[in-house]
């Protein structure tokens, strides 16, 4: 009976339900069997409305939208081919930086390389880099930053954890310092392959320029406070995240709506009308995976999967790679937001017996799921490249592959030696 | 049909009015208290709740007007034979259930208000929960209406109509 609710519900989902009804679906049924009343539904919707650390998400994602919106992406770029720009492979690494920071900031949704990939794609075969290397370099950095603080699935993570209250406790803080260290390793190992792949490749530079930096500093001059007062309030602990998320809220919508007047109050509504479309989307399915989480705790199903993983597993090495494998799957087929919501509830309990740390297994959740956004069938990053750029999907997908390899390489560090991730927390 | 026409678009004005709202409200309010701590004002002590209830009233309402173009993050394995006439068939379905769902928990979460509206609890500044609770049913029935037109007309139909704030992206 089981299995067969299982299939059907698979099966739905593959056909394309939305993934919060399918969430919800699993819910009904759960109470449904379970004889509670299927109104509970309606309370666990209502913890949303009591979970302070939410309030910082719809915070960013607008921020994300303004700012993915104006051309603060040109600026960013502008900005840094001045200060780089003189160094050999100086706009590879220019790339990958840039295209970290943007993505933490824009949230995981794509709009890195539609904004920076414009700018980077052209610019990178300009200096030499084939089209291949340019196309593959732009897709996978595209999915850099999602371990950076303000990214969402960052910040998904560390609400789930929470409401879960399970193993060694942590501040979103020290989730948000984890992810530093993982982020510049997966950036100097992608900027290490892309100088050996083009060592004989000969590549134009530019000569510095004082003014150039001049003129580049001038023009960003409102948006280069931002991450300093975003990492700084955060890190620094003078703000807590929500009003973090607030003040950058309102900072963005007032440099480039009345500074920068790139984004015209008459666009506004139109813009804040699609990042409410992704707020709901996230939220609403973070909802129903609350009470989803709470029937799977309650009907003790992380136990069996334990008892079912120990059967073949014995070690934290083996269960990690256990893990990664599983995880590679999942984000293949689910988006980012999805294989949160529905696998940590599983999994935590699991980890936590293995004795992983949350942080950890938060930062391995992560950068698992972002070399998903590079692998077929779902990879949204191929897509959005394809799409962009004009290029058949195979050609991107082959385009990828080396880079894609370099970051499963950076998983392996980060997964195998937790000091990575938790370098800044102490033991 | 010119007067449902023109009661359908008003309501989207009100949706999207109601939605701007709320994000000033989810903005301001933070940015108030802020201010207030800054000049060592008391602030308002019931900000707090009330911008956690906006989070939750943002979210239910983005969730609708996403269901206008059934925009809700889905497992994309089929889009590409987006153009078949089955890919059509099997969205409908998938529709149909949404619709069916939706409509099942908005049920259920009237009962809740209803319960709720009988024992008479209270959240901040004294405002009734239920009423606070009352976007739940809400968005569930509006998101349940949506898919179910969906359903019927098939897809196609609503994208292209301008009546319905055509397609963004």
């Amino acid at each position: 009976m089981i299995a067969l609710i299982t299939l059907g519900l698979v099966i739905l989902a593959l056909a394309g339900l939305p993934l919060f009804a399918v969430i919800a679906l699993t819910t009904l049924i759960g109470y449904h069997f379970s004889d509670i009343d299927l109104s509970v539904i309606g309370i666990e919707l209502y913890r949303i409305a009591d979970t302070p650390l939410l309030v910082a998400l719809p915070l960013f994602i607008i921020a994300g939208y303004v700012l993915a919106e104006s051309k603060a992406s040109h600026r960013l770029v502008n900005l840094s081919q001045a200060l780089l720009g003189w160094l050999p492979h100086g706009l590879a690494i220019i790339a990958l930086v840039s295209c970290a920071f943007f993505t933490a900031f824009t949230g995981a949704s794509g709009a890195t390389i539609v904004a920076l990939g414009a700018l980077l794609y052209p610019a990178l075969q300009s200096v030499g880099y084939t089209q291949r290397n340019s196309l593959g370099l732009v897709t996978s950095g595209g999915s850099l930053g999602l371990l950076l603080v303000p990214s969402l699935p960052l910040i998904i993570y560390g609400v789930l954890v929470q409401q879960m209250n399970m193993g060694p406790s942590f501040t979103l803080n020290q989730l948000f310092l984890a992810g530093i260290l993982p982020t510049l390793l997966m950036i100097v190992l992608l900027a290490a392959w892309v100088m050996w792949s083009n060592r004989h490749t000969k590549l134009a530079t530019q000569p510095f320029s004082a003014k150039a930096v001049r003129q580049a500093l001038w023009a960003a001059r409102w948006e280069i406070p931002l991450p300093f007062v975003v990492l700084g309030g955060i890190y620094g602990g003078w703000f807590a995240i929500s009003d973090m998320a607030a003040v950058t809220a309102l900072y963005v919508l007032i440099v480039e709506v009345a500074l920068y007047r790139e984004v015209s109050l008459k666009h506004l509504p139109g813009i804040l009308e699609q990042a409410a479309t992704m707020i709901g989307s996230i939220i609403l399915i973070f909802g129903v995976s609350l009470a989803l989480s709470n029937l799977i705790i309650d009907n003790e199903i992380p136990e069996k999967l334990l008892a079912w993983i120990q059967l073949y597993v014995d070690s934290a090495l083996g269960f990690l790679l256990l893990l990664n494998v599983a995880l590679l799957v999942l984000g293949a087929i689910l988006d980012i937001f999805s294989a949160l919501v529905i696998v940590v509830p599983l999994i935590l309990p699991v980890a936590l017996s293995f004795n992983i740390h949350p942080v950890h297994l938060g930062i391995i959740f992560l950068a698992n799921l972002q070399i998903g956004y590079l692998t077929p069938p779902v990879g949204m990053n191929l897509f959005i490249s394809s799409y962009r750029f004009n290029q058949p999907i195979v050609s991107v997908v082959r385009s990828v592959i080396p880079y894609a390899l370099v970051l499963l390489v950076g998983l392996a560090f980060i997964t195998y030696i937790p000091w990575f991730s938790m370098a800044f927390i102490g033991p | 049909m010119n007067v449902l026409f023109k009661l359908h678009r008003a309501l989207l004005r009100l949706e999207d009015a109601f939605l701007l709202t709320l994000v000033a409200a989810i903005i301001g309010l933070p940015v108030l208290q802020i201010f207030s701590r800054l000049f060592g004002w008391q602030g308002l002590l019931w900000a707090d709740q009330a911008v956690r209830l906006g989070v939750l009233w943002l979210a239910l309402t983005g969730a609708m007007i996403a269901s206008r173009h059934q925009q809700h993050i889905r497992i994309d394995l089929l889009q590409h034979f987006e153009n078949t006439r089955w890919y059509g068939w099997i969205q409908r379905f998938t529709h149909l259930c949404t619709a069916i769902i939706c409509a099942i928990i908005s049920w259920h979460c009237i009962g809740l208000v209803r319960a709720d509206y009988g024992y008479g609890d209270r959240a901040f500044l004294d405002l009734p929960l239920w009423i606070c609770e009352l976007i739940i049913p809400l968005a569930f029935a509006v998101i349940a209406l949506r898919f179910a037109v969906a359903a019927l007309l098939g897809q196609g139909a609503l994208k292209n109509s301008p009546e319905y704030g055509g397609q963004h992206e």
